[in-house]
């Protein structure tokens, strides 16, 4: 046997770096983080999302740049057809049907050249698209503000019933199963009769119905997570349940918030519109999708575009806002069924 | 179960009550008056004032007001002149039933349709299609809708009635109109609930027996994906309770939604009261038995849970 030389090299350790192995090649996500991850992979969601910062833009954009200045009205030129400039594209051409024949409503009303109304005018001879943009604004300032509100009174109801449970729960529990079975509607009308009809009011009116459903839901999260350990070192640590309610619960309902105001808004966005049309909400001469809509829906038969045009905006607004909902909570509750 | 029917009972009277009061107090918080006509003398004023009760301090009106409630009688209207109120809503209750009740089996039933093709062909196209319906019916107003389809189908194509309340033909439009957002809600949630039960062991077992897939599906599947949608039938009334305002305004019904919108318009008090009233019993009513009929359905769940 010939001797085989072991090479003390051969137990020699291998090289390997310490760091090396430990290292982690990705970041490290935290979960709001994780969560956009998922959002930025859901097209339909990202297109909404896309699509509502457009319209956001816009219509806070119209404030300062309106084609036209929206309550001017120029009783003249009322009811004019869609024109865009001098592009002669059908639909958008100024041409209108009267008495069974196709004119330019344009020259028959005597309007300059150069003036012209991309969305045409309605019956008092207001730009429609200005209305338009700046009726899209009020509604989602509505929607805004109501939200918020609900989510305010909603997030501290919450808590509050939860954290302390007993007595005070009981209590704060009865409350919210008696004003949730007195209709919406109800509420919101008659609160809106009360009170003069203005933003202010239908604001506190929506938002007066909407906290209850965000109050039950985080006192539900709230009660799970009272008992926690985390919670509970943070008590022993003698922190202030004011302290405890900032710092440890709402970052650990965050999801559900966000989740549940996504939802709100274009619930809100319709009890607006859903006044308006029916004549108690936004006073005119302001615009809202709602009262652009019902002021629509009163020439419809002759001239379909003043009522076309808020239907599809506020139509793809309350697609969008659903949509990115249910991105979001999909993003933010993988484990939720669609 | 006894137990908690008489508790949930106890709360509807208790909600009726609430509501019945605040609404009285809020009429009374109102500016303006149903008589301001500024033609009318003060001495004839007076009378009309006496007449409806309306010079009697606000503590007895209150209680004639809640006793009147009892019996059903919530004073004569306003705006029509010697009617009485609860004449007037018996009157109009007609249509909206009839629309309401349409567009709730409509809806339903072509939603627990359509939720189940879905589930059955998951991830299809059939799928994306049905969601997409879904998605545009939850979205889209249904005044919208009403007016949209008044527009096409009854002015432009002649094949509906565009408006008046004048037999079946005529309340076409506006169920459909109104059974959109059931039909959304019941379809997104019936697919989802399909999915999970197509899922599960007792369907494996039905198939490793041998079954048809129609037979799984018929037999098994659509039974038990079927209970889970008692619970949004309530949350389904209110919409339709909502949705019937503006749709029966748009398609000139004789009914309480019409009716409603009207009485607002004209401050009149007491109509409006007393459609209040009739919504917040409706809905109540309908909660409870929504409820209680779901612990029948099914055993398992149980009752003493949650509220909702």
């Amino acid at each position: 046997m010939a001797d085989y030389k072991i090479n003390a090299d051969s137990f020699k350790l291998a090289h390997i770096e310490k760091e090396a192995q430990e290292h982690i090649s990705t970041p490290s996500l935290t979960f709001t983080q994780d969560a956009f991850r998922r959002l930025k992979k859901n097209k339909v969601a990202m297109v909404s999302l896309w699509i509502l910062c457009i319209m956001i833009f816009l219509s806070v954009i119209s404030i300062w740049f309106s084609p036209h200045n929206p309550n001017t009205q120029h009783l003249n030129w009322n009811n004019l057809p869609p024109k865009l400039g001098n592009l002669n594209i059908p639909g958008f051409n100024g041409h209108g049907l009267v008495r069974g024949e196709y004119i330019d409503a344009y020259k028959a009303s005597k309007v300059p050249d150069g003036t012209w109304f991309a969305l045409g005018t309605d019956s008092l001879g207001r730009d429609l698209l200005s209305r338009i943009l700046a009726g899209t604004r009020v509604s989602l300032f509505v929607a805004f503000m109501a939200t918020l509100f609900d989510l305010t009174i909603g997030i501290i109801y919450g808590i509050v019933s939860g954290w302390n449970g007993g007595m005070i729960d009981n209590i704060l529990q009865r409350i919210i199963e008696i004003i949730s079975s007195v209709p919406n509607l109800v509420v919101v009308i008659l609160m809106l009769l009360v009170f003069k009809p203005g933003l202010l009011s239908i604001i506190v009116a929506i938002a007066f119905t909407g906290w209850v459903t965000m109050a039950r839901l985080i006192r539900a999260q709230t009660l799970q997570l009272r008992d926690q350990e985390f919670i509970l070192a943070a008590k022993t640590l003698g922190e202030s349940p004011i302290k405890i309610a900032w710092k440890h619960l709402i970052p650990n309902l965050s999801s559900t918030i966000i989740i549940q105001t996504m939802f709100t808004i274009p619930t809100a966005i319709f009890f607006e519109a859903f006044l308006s049309y029916i004549g108690i909400g936004i006073p005119a001469p302001k615009a809202s999708l709602g009262t652009l809509l019902s002021d629509g829906q009163k020439n419809f038969r002759f001239l379909p575009y003043q009522m076309v045009y808020p239907a599809i905006v506020i139509s793809v607004l309350m697609l969008a806002f659903n949509l990115l909902a249910d991105g979001l909570r999909d993003a933010f509750d993988p484990r939720s069924a669609r | 179960m006894a137990k908690y029917i008489v508790k949930r009972v106890f709360y509807l009277l208790l909600t009726l009550f609430i509501i019945a009061s605040a609404t009285f107090f809020l009429m009374k918080l109102m500016p303006g008056t149903p008589f301001n006509n500024p033609k009318i003398p003060a001495e004839q004023l007076a009378a009309l004032r006496k007449a409806n009760g309306l010079d009697k301090p606000v503590i007895v009106q209150y209680g004639k007001y809640l006793l009147g409630v009892l019996h059903g009688d919530f004073g004569t209207s306003y705006q029509f002149a010697g009617q009485s109120v609860s004449h007037l809503i018996a009157s109009r209750v007609a249509p909206s039933l009839q629309i309401g009740a349409q567009a709730m089996v409509v809806g339903t039933l072509l939603g627990i349709l359509l939720g189940a093709i879905a589930a059955i062909r998951a991830n299809s196209w059939v799928d994306s299609v049905a969601t997409i319906f879904a998605i545009l019916g939850r979205s889209i107003p249904n005044f919208v809708f009403a007016a949209l389809m008044q527009y096409w189908l009854a002015y432009k194509w002649h094949i509906f009635p565009i408006a008046l309340w004048d037999g079946f033909s005529s309340s076409i439009l506006p169920t459909l109109a109104l059974a959109m957002a059931p039909l959304a809600q019941t379809a997104r949630f019936m697919r989802t609930e399909m999915v999970d039960v197509l899922n599960s062991d007792y369907i494996e077992l039905a198939r490793s027996k041998g079954e048809s897939e129609w037979q799984v599906v018929a037999k098994h599947a659509l039974r038990n994906s079927m209970i889970p949608i008692v619970t949004i039938i309530g949350p389904m009334a209110v919409d339709l309770m909502v949705g019937s305002l503006v749709v029966e305004n748009i398609f000139a019904i004789p009914g309480i939604g019409e009716q409603f919108v009207r009485s607002i318009l004209t401050n009149d008090y007491p109509t409006i009261m007393g459609l209040t009233m009739m919504y917040s019993v409706m809905l109540v009513v309908v909660l409870l038995i929504v409820d209680i009929l779901y612990g029948f359905i099914d055993p398992r769940i149980r009752l003493a849970g949650g509220s909702k």
